[in-house]
């Protein structure tokens, strides 16, 4: 029994490191600051500059790592902004505005990549995604994958029009050209900026097709983090939770997950997303 | 529908709760809360009609609700276990009990 369980977790860390390694090594050139800050203001305000949007604090204005202006395109986005550096206490904790580092990395780029490169990052995970994986040793486990798991895959096959499947082997599902094509497509239509969230909501997930579910409000935030740790949480049910490692993966994988999703239906504007048509 | 109405203020309440509980003041004054409440207002009357914007509005919502709840109880945790996980000695303590004293020549 213990082997079993050694074997599936092991297995399932060991595809979350091989989908881990082809993410890009973000922040090469920017140098980090991990020491935390005192909080040396004391109001947080937004300003209007032409269509787009700052913070200030007190007289300041936020600028990014790279030491450009933090301007953000809409209203929204910006009092979700304002409201994180806020909500600081006496010290900033940077690692918990996870809303300020989207529009860094979105102002910044410091990867480096361009829109395809992007586009082809977030599809890489679609060969490895997580739904398509189904471990058949407990068969309890098998039935739960399939009950969970199962209806999303029907669910993005006839909204996109696209052929993604599961398997039970180790080298995965054969996922058709076509496939990579149309979801390729459907990114394109989105701007970099609503792409920042995608890429960070599929590199937490690990899995295109719960992203896609969650931006498209099939899914939310909880049901995908559950969806996407389901393996986990049925071990866990079984033989119990350590909250030092479970419970605070899964709270940082839900605020950073609805941190990116937020993000991205911001970014969109209001009615962009739904009233796309599947690309034939 | 009063259903709806009801889980719709609740999700409400949820948020003011969180914004206040990270601030440790009323967050009246603070941008958020006037936009959240212009949001809810706005998406009150039309919710039938144009279910989609409605659902569209929850969704954001709960999404920003999960943030915040997550993030604090994330910080919480960080803050329990800093120091590593805790000591038998600590453990035994949580339920009231003590552990015997070594045993000295």
């Amino acid at each position: 029994m213990s082997g079993s369980i050694f074997l599936s977790r092991s297995c399932q860390s060991l595809r979350r490191i091989l989908q881990g390694s082809s993410h890009p090594f973000f922040m090469n050139n920017v140098k980090r600051f991990y020491r935390e800050r005192k909080r040396f203001y004391k109001n947080v305000s937004i300003s209007q500059s032409g269509k787009s949007f700052e913070i200030n604090l007190d007289r300041r204005k936020v600028k990014t790592p790279a030491g450009q202006l933090l301007v953000i395109p809409n209203e929204p986005l910006a009092i979700a902004v304002a409201t994180e550096w806020d909500n600081q206490g006496d010290v900033i904790k940077q690692h918990t505005m996870h809303l300020t580092s989207l529009c860094n990395t979105a102002i910044d780029n410091p990867s480096t990549r361009n829109k395809q490169q992007v586009i082809r990052a977030i599809l890489h995970y679609l060969d490895t995604d997580t739904v398509c994986y189904r471990l058949q040793d407990p068969p309890e486990l098998f039935a739960l994958q399939t009950n969970e798991w199962d209806p999303l895959l029907d669910w993005i096959n006839e909204r996109y029009k696209v052929e993604v499947s599961s398997s039970t082997s180790i080298t995965g599902p054969e996922i058709p050209d076509a496939t990579r094509q149309t979801l390729g497509h459907h990114l394109e239509t989105h701007s970099d900026w609503a792409l920042v969230g995608y890429e960070n909501t599929v590199s937490c997930l690990k899995s295109v097709v719960l992203t896609f579910a969650l931006m498209d409000r099939r899914l939310g935030v909880e049901e995908a983090v559950t969806l996407s740790l389901l393996e986990t949480e049925f071990q866990t049910a079984r033989w119990g939770s350590v909250e030092w490692a479970h419970d605070t993966e899964i709270a940082d994988l839900k605020a950073r997950v609805a941190a990116a999703s937020l993000f991205t239906q911001l970014v969109s504007g209001s009615h962009e997303v739904k009233q796309k048509q599947p690309i034939q | 529908m009063s259903n709806t109405k009801l889980q719709t203020l609740r999700l409400l309440r949820s948020l003011l709760r969180e914004l206040r509980e990270v601030k440790n003041s009323s967050p009246r004054n603070t941008m958020a809360y006037g936009y959240l409440m212009d949001q809810f207002r706005k998406n009150q009357v039309t919710s039938e009609k144009y279910c989609k914007e409605h659902n569209e509005m929850l969704h954001q919502a709960q999404t920003y609700l999960c943030l915040l709840r997550s993030t604090r109880e994330h910080e919480a945790l960080q803050a329990v276990y800093r120091r590593g996980e805790r000591t038998v000695a600590e453990s035994a303590n949580l339920v009231g009990l003590q552990l015997p004293k070594p045993y000295e020549e």
